[in-house]
């Protein structure tokens, strides 16, 4: 009975997903085209012969009408089809897949951290009353505010550049990339490259969870003073608990979920800003090809991205949602 | 601290100093630190700091509250039909709501900038960052609306023959507008830092003048180091603009007793 209901809930998830990648697709399809300056021939391949462009014209269906070229698109978006030519050995996709270890290393430890700190002090902060309180949530409430990359063009220029506490690492200059693609036979060369990919970690880390701190704290806040009041409180209260207990083992377990189910629009957010910390401390990660592609408006490259930051998102929503069903008793799947 | 804001905008015509877009091609006058002529100082293409930095006030506003607004309104709408129809409105409107919540914010206001090309690039930044953004707002509108559904008031307007946009419009809105005003509080502060982003990738229209715009020539020309008098000022403006917002919305939030909220 419940084995079935799980498959249901997967099947539905694993519909709407797809129903979701094709409307994303779509808009971008309507975007694309809706850019002025000739067409797409022109901007895969800018120095192309003619006979090149014929032939990208011809394989990208840009000689049919538009539904054509549409159902073309689709079918070439649903089989991960990003060569400009058939012949093609490395794609768009296969680029992106070589860069994507960087952007996971840097943007899930600086999820997971923001999210173990955010939690630790929000919990902290309703119960220690005083001096402490109004600092970090003032502090809290004015790095919301600030945008990411003020934050990181101010800390890069200061830090890095004026005071050298950090050390200027240009990862994307380093041989450190060479470190993906051989990894069955770890060198001590490697080893090193791996040093330059951690210095030059530290600080975009340090700015985003710096960053995503606030989220988590402020709602595990509310959640807490909302959860404060319960009958179930009282009753820890009446049983002679400390407060400290009271509130690590009873109130702050139970309002950890919100701040689960937030935390499914909260990746929408940090997926998306993701461009901007890579190119401002020239990471090489997806982002910064995301966003060199839209300088030139290479369209393989942008669909790949879209596609596979798309489907990122909705995997690690889905995992979310699977841990929320599991956690909480009261959501059946 | 909004109001300050306002003023500024409002007469930044009469504060500036100099043509923002004006700039010396002599070398002595370019990146040159503040003196008395040019109180911040002028950047890396000569112009003036001080004059583009008070007109960034009008820019920012003239971008963050329309796209504000426009998010209000579309949440609103599409919250309340899909609370309040369900069914298979409701399930394609949460497909479409989804789909503007994974697209990735920055690409999408910069495609919808590129393919308006330059002549409308402010209201393509406007649309941009609306459609990225009303997707929070519709959600908690349609959670409030389906709470709202199955009180009696309704019922009774159901009973006594009103037609369901009545009941939408007139029944339902002024039990859930407090939240679109709220929602579009902190929608400002969102846009302005959308689109800020956008200007700091140099993916807006260049000839208007934002801070992200002045903020990005320290990546592309200063490449990195830039001097305090380039950065400080449009940095501290955005931050005291979304403090600003931020502190209102916190204060209505405060004021209309909801503990809890997403962003």
């Amino acid at each position: 009975m419940r084995r079935s209901r799980i498959s249901i809930f997967l099947g539905k998830k694993i519909v709407g997903a797809l129903i979701t990648i094709f409307l994303v697709m779509s808009i971008l399809f309507v975007l694309l085209h809706s850019v002025p300056g000739g067409d797409i021939a022109t901007r895969m391949h800018p120095f192309g012969s003619a006979r090149q462009k014929a032939l990208i014209r011809q394989q990208w269906g840009l000689y049919k009408p538009l539904y054509e070229q549409y159902a073309i698109y689709m079918k070439r978006i649903f089989t991960a089809d990003y060569a400009v030519f058939r012949d093609q050995e490395v794609d768009a996709m296969d680029i992106l897949l070589m860069f994507l270890p960087y952007t996971l290393l840097l943007f899930g430890t600086a999820t997971i951290i923001s999210y173990v700190i955010g939690t630790y002090l929000g919990m902290r902060l309703l119960s220690r009353k005083g001096r402490w309180k109004t600092f970090i949530s003032g502090t809290s409430i004015v790095l919301y505010a600030v945008p990411a990359f003020v934050l990181a063009v101010y800390t890069r220029t200061w830090l890095v550049f004026k005071y050298h506490v950090f050390p200027s690492v240009d990862i994307a200059a380093t041989p450190a990339w060479s470190m993906l693609v051989n990894l069955e036979s770890p060198t001590l060369d490697q080893l090193g490259n791996m040093e330059v990919v951690l210095s030059g970690m530290i600080l975009p880390l340090i700015v985003l969870v710096m960053v995503g701190l606030a989220r988590p704290l402020f709602l595990m806040k509310d959640q807490m003073s909302a959860i404060v009041d319960e009958p179930f409180v009282v009753t820890a209260r009446a049983k002679g608990l400390t407060e400290d207990r009271i509130f690590s083992r009873h109130v702050a377990r139970c309002a950890l979920l919100p701040l689960l189910s937030d935390a499914s629009v909260n990746l929408a957010l940090i997926f998306s800003g993701g461009i901007l910390i890579e190119y401002i401390f020239n990471w090489p990660g997806i982002g910064q090809i995301f966003f060199k592609a839209l300088k030139v408006m290479h369209y393989p490259t942008i669909s790949a991205a879209i596609f596979l930051l798309t489907i990122m998102l909705l995997i690690s929503m889905f995992i979310v949602d699977m841990l929320y069903a599991y956690l909480d008793p009261r959501v059946s799947l | 601290m909004l109001t300050v804001a306002v003023a500024i905008a409002v007469l930044a015509p009469y504060l500036i100093l100099y043509d923002p877009l004006f700039y010396y091609a002599e070398l002595e006058y370019v990146n040159h630190p503040p003196t008395l002529k040019h109180p911040l100082g002028t950047d890396i293409l000569g112009c003036d700091v001080y004059s583009q930095f008070i007109w960034g006030f009008r820019s920012a506003l003239a971008i963050a509250v329309p796209a504000a607004l426009l998010v209000g309104i579309i949440g609103t709408v599409a919250g309340l039909v899909s609370g309040y129809y369900g069914g298979l409105t409701d399930a394609v409107l949460q497909r479409i709501n989804i789909t503007f919540l994974v697209w990735p914010s920055v690409p999408f206001v910069a495609l919808i900038v590129y393919s308006w090309g330059g002549y409308q690039a402010r209201a393509a930044i406007i649309l941009g960052v609306a459609f990225t953004l009303w997707t929070t707002t519709a959600r908690v509108i349609r959670a409030e609306v389906l709470s709202l559904k199955n009180r009696p008031f309704i019922e009774a307007a159901k009973v006594s023959g009103a037609s369901s946009r009545r009941i939408i419009f007139r029944h339902i809105l002024p039990n859930v507008i407090h939240l679109t005003f709220l929602y579009m509080t902190i929608a400002v502060a969102s846009s302005l830092v959308l689109e800020a982003t956008v200007n700091f990738l140099a993916m807006g229209d260049a000839s208007i003048i934002t801070w992200g715009r002045m903020l990005a020539f320290t990546l592309t020309l200063h490449r990195g180091y830039a001097p305090w008098w380039i950065i400080v000022p449009p940095g501290m403006a955005i931050i005291y603009m979304v403090v600003s917002s931020f502190l209102i919305s916190s204060g209505l939030r405060e004021s209309m007793r909801i503990t809890t909220m997403k962003f």
